[in-house]
């Protein structure tokens, strides 16, 4: 019996050992590096963080001047999701938001969220371009199926904000 | 088997964990599991060994290649010898072949219980590295007619596909205790058991050189004189190998054998020791080892010394000690009882007496324990009489110091007439060589107890010698309850200046 039990235990720890190291080894070859190659593919950001459990993966971008939220992200977001598959997709983008453009934000949210929840979207844009140029701030908008994409510059500082149309999307966190 | 078992259990418990820790329900896994290890467990082909269901189950059948080598099987070197010889045959095929030699059919292992039959039947499969199917003879017995031949066609056909199976040549089929489907067939009435043995004999007939799968049958008995004779006659047993109880050079082997996985003290004589175990079968001698080892560890001793060896050579002769409570006056006549039997043996054949014990065990209440020097297997007329008179010390004792005879002589009588009749049988009394049924009853009770009281007197006369030396003795062992052999001699040489020149001249 005692051998047996032996045995057993140490059938238990290689089949732990298999399928741990397996399921390890998986992520690392067929998730990790193809997003470290999406990202690196894309320019003017660098990862700050990865994260990859089982069930989902968290991915802290940062952000240089020239990055542009409108043109590179759609793009990114669509190479990386094929590699994330099924699992939670939680990506944040470092800005280098001031008080300036906190509070230009905050003034704006106002129209911008009342804009998607009414499904007025020519609102948003409205929004955003009044509290810009009163503000002297550089803005970009942007929209696709999913996201609306704003973009707020002003000298040195830059801020994004990716708002989800539809509430179910809500992986896409702001980090601001 | 038990070992896949273990692993999937293991297998199983980590997957759940795994299952688990990714947050997916383990329930389906179980219940697949389950029903797998359901069908496993009760499938009819493996029923031989769950025994669950199954109408094939063959109880007790074991169908593997043992791990016993013959240089594990301490001495029967020479039965050794000759069944390797005959396993040859199933090794060196081509060779065979070229001589002409019809392979070996059947090998019969006869002697007396415990000594190594069964073990030698295991190194014969480990030898020629063939698929091993054992089965006992009384497997093949049950109520309905006609079972015990299916069984025997079962296992031949298994041994077959089992070796197909396992991609050997050959196949040893092991029935132990043969005699009782082989026992001889007379009149009418062991029908079934015919049948049996029919079956067996048509299928050892079937067993040929061409076949893919040679099948070798190995049986094992110890009444060889019951056997049928058509199983006995060449062609079918071919070779009779007798397995005899082991001499001392093999109990030696034997014994160190037993002992290599224990701790021996530094005091220990394996050879004193397989001197002293002269008639002791393999497995007694593995008991005794066995007995030692756990008198050892009742003392809590590191090692196992040469006092555990000796008490448990008491203990497998004689029994387990009994606490059983004799009077002051039983204990002292069982004493004299006992010296006297001590004194003559040390007449008879110095340096024999190995230990003199008052404590009662099995159901003497007392014993002296011999060491018989040599083994011997042949007896002077003079060597019997020494034996008679050593049987009757005991009673001769008691009438000396007491001037009365009590029952305890009662089984030293049984032995004493043993040796008597076999001087009668063996021609060496006064009667000559003689048949005994020819004879009458009454000529050999005469001349028995002519050879006895003769015997009876020379001891009382030897005995009264040494009166004294009981009184002494008699101290010391209702003290100590154990006289061991060095110091009775000390004793003895004390007072035995007389009669140990008497032995030499003799």
């Amino acid at each position: 019996m005692n051998l047996q039990a032996k045995t057993a235990v140490i059938s238990l720890f290689v089949t732990l050992g298999i399928l741990f190291g397996g399921l390890l080894g998986y992520q690392y070859w067929f998730v990790q590096k193809p997003l470290e190659h999406a990202v690196r593919s894309t320019p003017h950001v660098q990862i700050k963080q990865l994260t990859i459990q089982h069930d989902r993966v968290k991915l802290v971008l940062a952000t240089d001047r020239e990055f542009s939220l409108a043109s590179h992200y759609g793009e990114l977001l669509e190479e990386i999701a094929p590699i994330v598959g099924k699992r939670q997709l939680e990506l944040e983008l470092l800005d280098h938001p001031g008080e300036e453009l906190e509070a230009a934000w905050n003034e704006m949210a106002f129209g911008v969220r009342e804009g998607i929840d009414i499904q007025r979207y020519s609102q948003i844009p409205q929004s955003v371009a009044q509290v810009a140029k009163a503000r002297n701030i550089q803005y970009r908008t942007k929209m696709d199926d999913r996201f609306v994409y704003i973009e707020l510059r002003q000298k040195d500082r830059y801020m994004y904000q990716v708002l989800p149309l539809h509430k179910t999307d809500g992986e896409v966190k702001n980090n601001g | 088997m038990d070992k896949a078992v273990s692993i999937a259990i293991g297998a199983g418990i980590a997957v759940v964990i795994f299952l688990s820790f990714l947050g997916i329900n383990p329930l389906p896994f179980l219940l697949f599991a389950g029903v797998i290890a359901a069908i496993f467990f009760f499938s009819p082909t493996r029923a031989g060994q769950r025994g669950l269901g199954g109408k094939h189950a063959k109880r007790g059948q074991k169908e593997s290649i043992p791990s016993v080598r013959f240089d594990e099987i301490g001495g029967q070197e020479r039965a050794k010898r000759e069944l390797i010889e005959a396993l040859d045959f199933l090794i060196h095929r081509d060779q065979i072949a070229s001589y002409g030699i019809r392979p070996i059919k059947g090998i019969l292992l006869t002697g007396p219980p415990g000594t190594g039959k069964t073990l030698m039947a295991k190194a014969a499969a480990h030898y020629t590295n063939s698929v091993f199917v054992s089965a006992s003879g009384s497997e093949f017995v049950e109520m309905y007619v006609g079972v015990g031949a299916g069984r025997i066609r079962d296992l031949f056909r298994d041994a077959r596909t089992l070796a197909r199976k396992k991609g050997k040549t050959s196949a040893i089929i092991f029935i132990d205790e043969i005699d009782v489907i082989g026992g001889k067939r007379e009149g009418s009435q062991h029908r079934e058991y015919d049948q049996t043995l029919n079956q067996l004999l048509t299928e050892m007939d079937g067993i040929q050189a061409d076949q893919d799968v040679r099948i070798l049958v190995m049986a094992a008995t110890n009444r060889k004189d019951m056997l049928d004779s058509a199983l006995l006659r060449p062609g079918r047993f071919d070779r009779h190998i007798t397995v005899d109880l082991p001499d001392k050079k093999a109990r030696k082997q034997i014994l160190s054998l037993h002992t290599r996985n224990k701790p021996l003290g530094d005091d220990v004589d394996l050879d004193q020791i397989a001197g002293e175990t002269f008639g002791f079968s393999g497995a007694q001698l593995e008991s005794l080892t066995n007995e030692a080892a756990i008198y050892a560890m009742r003392e809590n001793q590191t090692e196992i010394q040469q006092k555990h060896f000796s008490q448990a050579i008491d203990k497998v002769m004689m029994g387990e000690k009994t606490d059983r409570e004799t009077t002051q006056e039983e204990k002292e006549r069982v004493a004299v009882h006992e010296l006297g039997h001590a004194i003559i043996a040390e007449w008879v054949r110095p340096g024999s007496v190995s230990q003199v014990s008052l404590s009662p065990r099995g159901q003497a209440l007392g014993y002296v324990r011999h060491h018989p020097g040599q083994d011997r297997y042949l007896y002077t007329r003079k060597n019997l009489e020494d034996q008679i008179k050593v049987c009757l010390a005991g009673a001769a004792a008691e009438q000396l110091i007491y001037g009365n005879k009590s029952t305890g002589a009662h089984n030293d009588y049984e032995q004493a007439n043993q040796y008597v009749s076999s001087i009668i049988a063996a021609g060496l009394s006064e009667l000559g060589i003689i048949h005994p049924e020819w004879m009458s009853k009454e000529k050999m009770q005469e001349e028995a107890s002519k050879i006895l009281s003769q015997c009876f007197e020379e001891t009382f006369d030897h005995l009264s010698r040494f009166r004294s030396l009981f009184t002494d003795c008699l101290r010391v062992l209702l003290t100590e309850e154990v006289l061991s052999g060095d110091e009775f001699r000390k004793m003895f040489k004390l007072y035995a200046q007389e009669p140990v020149k008497i032995n030499k001249v003799n």
